[in-house]
């Protein structure tokens, strides 16, 4: 029997992606963490798929009366805006606790890399997130609006870099709130109206001559790639180009935040 | 000439303790004078070391026992071994498989069966379902809790839980075994077991660290001694030589 194998590189930037190759190690703990967190619930994670599906429901049916808007079309967007922001904003707000809570008594007794545990936190994270299509699929059946092949295909690749995304930015995101003590309730503090400035339950054009402050917002454009191509349209070439350039930037602050600061995570936490 | 298989050379860890306190806490730390040495850094976080140009090598046949006071470093050295500190100076050599009791029942699940967390705490051990698959049966007949093994673990008794996470923990054959004083196991039959498990995971073991504060207990398995304090390696070799050095320094102290 072999002993340990995932442990540290010696380059520390190589746990990045040597962490990604024992995907069965990582992936099997996530649906364990799952399961167990809903070992004595017989409907498990459908209620919380239950309670977002009605509170999202109600949601559209407020804002199109209120608002005078056509139902239809306005029910997926928001039912996909929002299933989508909670997927961001919980790894954001979520992975700054990351190294300091879940992972600390890991990293502390074992020499499996911080990355290993980004990537089983991100898997949780996903599995989850692949429940609430079931309001997705619901929505988009009720308003009778069957998306195209192309259509679904190109939401998918936008929700792999999504979770690319997501992988890089928990290591920072991690780094950063076991490095710093107010990094962690001043995330979460700002992510309340940063959904609010986001275009996820109101269009850019709505807003009319201030729709500019979607545009510069990066996460109108993540939701974009992922939300867009799902009701018919494909987003602009500047949406790729500025979310290609986001991930890019991620990937490189990540990768260089761990490389220079890995071995001094453990010692933080 | 055998090859080493660990080596280190002139290795020391440093750790920074980051507080909003700092200043109130350096001065506790300092007033109470802890084994391990603290040093002062001129600005920001306070610097701890945990062990300063420790160099040894290690060849397959040495069990070496850890000797030494609260915080003189013997946990420091044991986790920068099994990788779970990286040297701040100095290098380690590694030649072979690393297998560590440090914590015991790590990553084990309350909610999961006996069985179920096996898997799991063997996936953060870093072995694949297949590789578990093979070692299964031996890690449930030797933790012996019966029909419990399939319970969720948080209706087991204390005594229940240490005996599946020692089985666990002890279900491989590592090159490289490292111990943290686990000797602690539930009612005296299963210590006598642990025991004999232990002995046998060492006898197959190439080289073993063993860090504990029973003289008893390491003279029955090392061959070596390891005399630590503040973070040094005041004296390796015999072991018997290590233990009188270790208690005639007590002595002096008190």
């Amino acid at each position: 029997m072999k002993a340990q194998t995932v442990s540290k590189s010696n380059i520390p930037a190589a746990d990045i992606f040597n962490s990604l190759f024992h995907y069965e190690l990582w992936v099997r703990l996530a649906f364990s963490d799952i399961q167990s967190k809903y070992r004595r619930s017989f409907f498990g994670p459908m209620w919380l798929v239950l309670g977002t599906g009605i509170t999202i429901g109600l949601m559209s049916i407020l804002w199109t009366t209120i608002f005078n808007l056509d139902w239809r079309s306005y029910l997926n967007y928001i039912v996909v805006g929002i299933v989508t922001w909670t997927l961001i904003s919980n790894v954001i707000i979520q992975s700054c606790d990351l190294f300091v809570r879940e992972a600390s008594p890991y990293l502390r007794a074992t020499p499996l890399p911080a990355t290993f545990h980004a990537l089983r936190f991100v898997a949780r994270t996903f599995i989850m997130f692949f429940h609430y299509l079931i309001i997705i699929l619901m929505s988009l059946l009720i308003t009778w609006q069957i998306p195209s092949i192309v259509g679904v295909s190109a939401s998918l690749a936008g929700l792999l870099v999504m979770a690319l995304n997501c992988y890089f930015a928990s290591i920072t995101f991690g780094i950063a709130g076991a490095r710093l003590g107010d990094f962690s309730p001043f995330v979460t503090s700002i992510m309340g109206p940063l959904m609010l400035l986001t275009p996820v339950i109101w269009k850019p054009e709505m807003l009319g001559q201030r729709a500019i402050i979607a545009e510069f917002n990066p996460f109108t454009h993540f939701l974009a790639v992922v939300r867009d191509p799902l009701l018919g349209s494909i987003p602009g070439i500047n949406t790729y180009i500025t979310v290609f350039a986001i991930t890019i930037g991620n990937i490189v602050l990540a990768t260089y935040l761990y490389h220079r600061l890995r071995d001094k995570i453990v010692y933080w936490i | 000439m055998k090859q080493a298989k660990l080596r280190l050379n002139n290795v020391s860890v440093f750790y920074p303790v980051y507080t909003n306190e700092a200043r109130s806490l350096r001065n506790l730390i300092v007033a109470f004078s802890t084994a391990g040495r603290i040093m002062s850094a001129a600005s920001g976080p306070m610097i701890v070391s945990g062990m300063q140009n420790v160099s040894i090598t290690l060849y397959p046949g040495d069990r070496v026992g850890l000797i030494g006071a609260n915080g003189a470093g013997k946990t420091t050295l044991l986790k920068t071994l099994a990788g779970i500190y990286q040297p701040s100076e100095g290098e380690i050599d590694v030649n072979g498989n690393i297998e560590s009791l440090l914590e015991i029942g790590l990553g084990m699940d309350e909610e999961s069966s006996g069985v179920q967390n096996i898997y799991l705490s063997n996936y953060l051990r870093g072995r694949k379902k297949s590789e578990v698959d093979a070692i299964v049966d031996d890690v449930v007949s030797f933790a012996d809790i019966g029909d419990f093994i399939h319970m969720p673990i948080r209706t087991y008794s204390s005594g229940m839980r240490m005996r599946l996470a020692f089985a666990i923990a002890t279900a491989i054959n590592p090159d490289i075994m490292l111990i943290d004083e686990v000797f602690s196991v539930g009612d005296s039959s299963f210590v006598d077991k642990a025991k004999n498990r232990i002995e046998s995971l060492i006898s197959k073991a190439n080289v073993m660290v063993f860090a504990s504060h029973s003289d008893a207990l390491l003279r029955q398995f090392c061959n070596k001694g390891l005399f630590m304090k503040s973070g040094r390696v005041e004296f390796f070799g015999d072991f018997e030589e290590a233990v009188n050095m270790y208690n005639t320094d007590a002595n002096l102290s008190t």
